[in-house]
């Protein structure tokens, strides 16, 4: 991140333990204001386990987790929410009994009342399809659409720091492609966002900055153009022979 | 039986059915959210016809009922806050033990402070009236029990469609994490939860005890119970469940008491219970309950 950049996450020293088992491993981590930085990793990389530490549904061992200049390692999920932190979780997990609508009013309970309606209308504005479903439910939904809401539910408070888990995950390419558009607008309108993917050529297009990990520590970090392919190969392989390396 | 001892039976069972239901759906809210059966459930049915006996003849009627749900429902957020969210995630069966053991706590207290001996609730004498059409008597607390019911069903049903609190509570029982990501306070759903069961234990009550007019210690058991299997049988944390069940159960009883020569009545319960073995037999999830969810 350059200098001109003010942060608006930053992750130090962090540790999340699953029983004796480390997901997160000493990891350190920044975001700069209207970034997109990219979490790279294969299955079981810490991906997941680091934006559940950042979006509070996970604890951290140790290490320190700031947003907007404030410790925030220690406040419940729901608040940190409510700053402003906005995660939508990997494997889409919409609330399948309640409709598109009521997803979204859920998700917009805060936003003053006079600015829902305005709200809602900007996600059918990113995401169409999901005004002709709002009163479907959310198990109705076919994956592509689920996945449309879980952004939309996210986006609809207009967090200032977004966090997205795997969002191309089990998708066609038609959908993989209105799912990485609906991303490009976003950054487009300056939203912060850590984006945890694994469809490594989509989210280098659009990152600013890439992480890699690897069974839970950064290995590679770096401006996404610099990202070497052999340094993602080596780490998605798990040949990467020097764990503080820096590519 | 001719068809107006047929319809005084359908009456019977429709009011049964309805304070059954509420318990059901008491006990459905609190498990939805909480992953626990509360069997101190029954206390709550118990301390609203406390209040009634202390308040009837004190107070307007109106007052003295209201304030009946009330203090259910603040005793409902007492539990919750002194006893059950300090074994908050234990084993199931721990949760199960800690909730009988808060029922015979709360018992024996009541044994303590108000004696063993039925104390009297003055109902207004309208609660113990009854009208006439035709031959069908239908005594107005029954039609009472209906009406609140349906009214209670149709405002629930409505609080948890449009409110706020109302979709954090369906949200929550769905996915408690979900729910936390879109920044629903976990604490403040689960004293929601408490406090619409103790409400709705305490209008049960109120309708329960108006049968016998009196309140015991122990007077919270059979509704628990009953409200219990509409709530198993209806499919845990189902509202559409806990109702059918709930009037199912009713009048499964009413039926059998009828039918069943006079020297079998006393089976009614034994068979109504293997009735109930059957259907879960066939549906262990309960008729409305989904497989692989709890809700």
């Amino acid at each position: 991140m350059t200098a001109t950049v003010p942060e608006i996450l930053r992750v130090s020293d962090l540790t999340v333990r699953y029983g004796r088992v480390k997901a997160i491993d000493s990891v350190d981590l920044r975001v700069g204001r209207g970034e997109l930085v990219c979490l790279l990793g294969a299955n079981g990389a810490g991906k997941s386990s680091l934006l559940n530490a950042v979006a509070g549904l996970v604890s951290a061992a140790c290490g320190r987790i700031e947003y907007q200049g404030r410790d925030i390692t220690g406040t419940p999920c729901h608040r940190r929410n409510h700053a402003g932190i906005s995660l939508a979780p990997e494997g889409r997990r919409i609330l399948s009994d309640l409709t598109v609508e009521e997803n979204l009013q859920l998700a917009a309970a805060r936003v003053p009342r006079g600015e829902k309606e305005l709200r809602m209308k900007g996600v059918f504005d990113l995401f169409p399809i999901l005004e002709s479903k709002r009163n479907l439910s959310g198990g109705a939904l076919s994956g592509g659409q689920q996945q449309q809401l879980a952004i939309g539910r996210s986006v609809i408070i207009e967090p200032s720091l977004l966090l997205f888990d795997e969002p191309s995950l089990g998708l066609d390419p038609i959908n993989t492609n209105k799912i990485f558009d609906a991303l490009r607008e976003l950054k487009g309108r300056g939203y912060s966002i850590l984006l945890a993917e694994q469809n490594v050529t989509r989210a280098l297009e659009l990152a600013d900055r890439a992480y890699v990990l690897e069974t839970g520590r950064v290995t590679v970090t770096d401006q996404a153009g610099e990202l070497s392919a052999q340094a993602i190969e080596e780490a998605y392989l798990g040949l990467s022979s020097d764990p503080e390396g820096r590519g | 039986m001719d068809t107006t001892e047929l319809l005084q039976q359908v009456v019977n069972a429709l009011s049964l059915g309805s304070i059954y239901a509420l318990v059901a759906i008491g006990l459905g809210v609190v498990f939805s959210i909480a992953r626990m059966v509360n069997f101190a459930h029954g206390e709550l049915v118990t301390i609203a016809g406390y209040t009634l006996y202390g308040l009837f003849g004190r107070v307007p009627w109106p007052v003295a009922i209201a304030a009946a749900i009330a203090v259910s429902a603040g005793a409902a957020v007492i539990m919750e806050r002194a006893v059950f969210k300090r074994v908050k995630g234990a084993d199931p069966v721990a949760l199960l033990i800690v909730s009988f053991a808060l029922s015979l706590i709360i018992q024996t207290v009541l044994l303590i402070l108000m004696g063993g001996t039925a104390k009297p609730i003055g109902y207004p004498s309208w609660v113990q009236a009854s009208f006439t059409i035709g031959q069908l008597t239908v005594a107005w607390r029954d039609v009472a029990t209906c009406a609140v019911t349906f009214a209670v069903l149709v405002s629930l049903t409505r609080f948890l469609r449009r409110s706020v609190v109302g979709l954090a509570l369906r949200a929550s029982a769905e996915d408690q994490d979900v729910a936390r990501i879109l920044g629903v306070d976990p604490r403040r759903v689960i004293v929601a939860a408490f406090a619409i069961s103790g409400a709705l234990a305490g209008l049960a009550g109120i309708m329960w005890l108006a049968n016998s007019a009196s309140v015991t210690p122990t007077s919270g058991f059979e509704p628990l119970m009953n409200g219990f299997i509409a709530a198993v049988l209806g499919g845990l944390g189902s509202l559409t469940g806990a109702v059918i069940a709930g009037l199912g159960l009713g009048a499964l009883e009413i039926v059998l008491r009828n039918v069943l020569p006079d020297s079998m009545v006393g089976l009614t319960d034994g068979l109504v219970f293997v009735a109930i073995i059957l259907i879960l037999l066939i549906r262990p999830q309960g008729i409305f309950g989904k497989v692989g969810r709890e809700v």
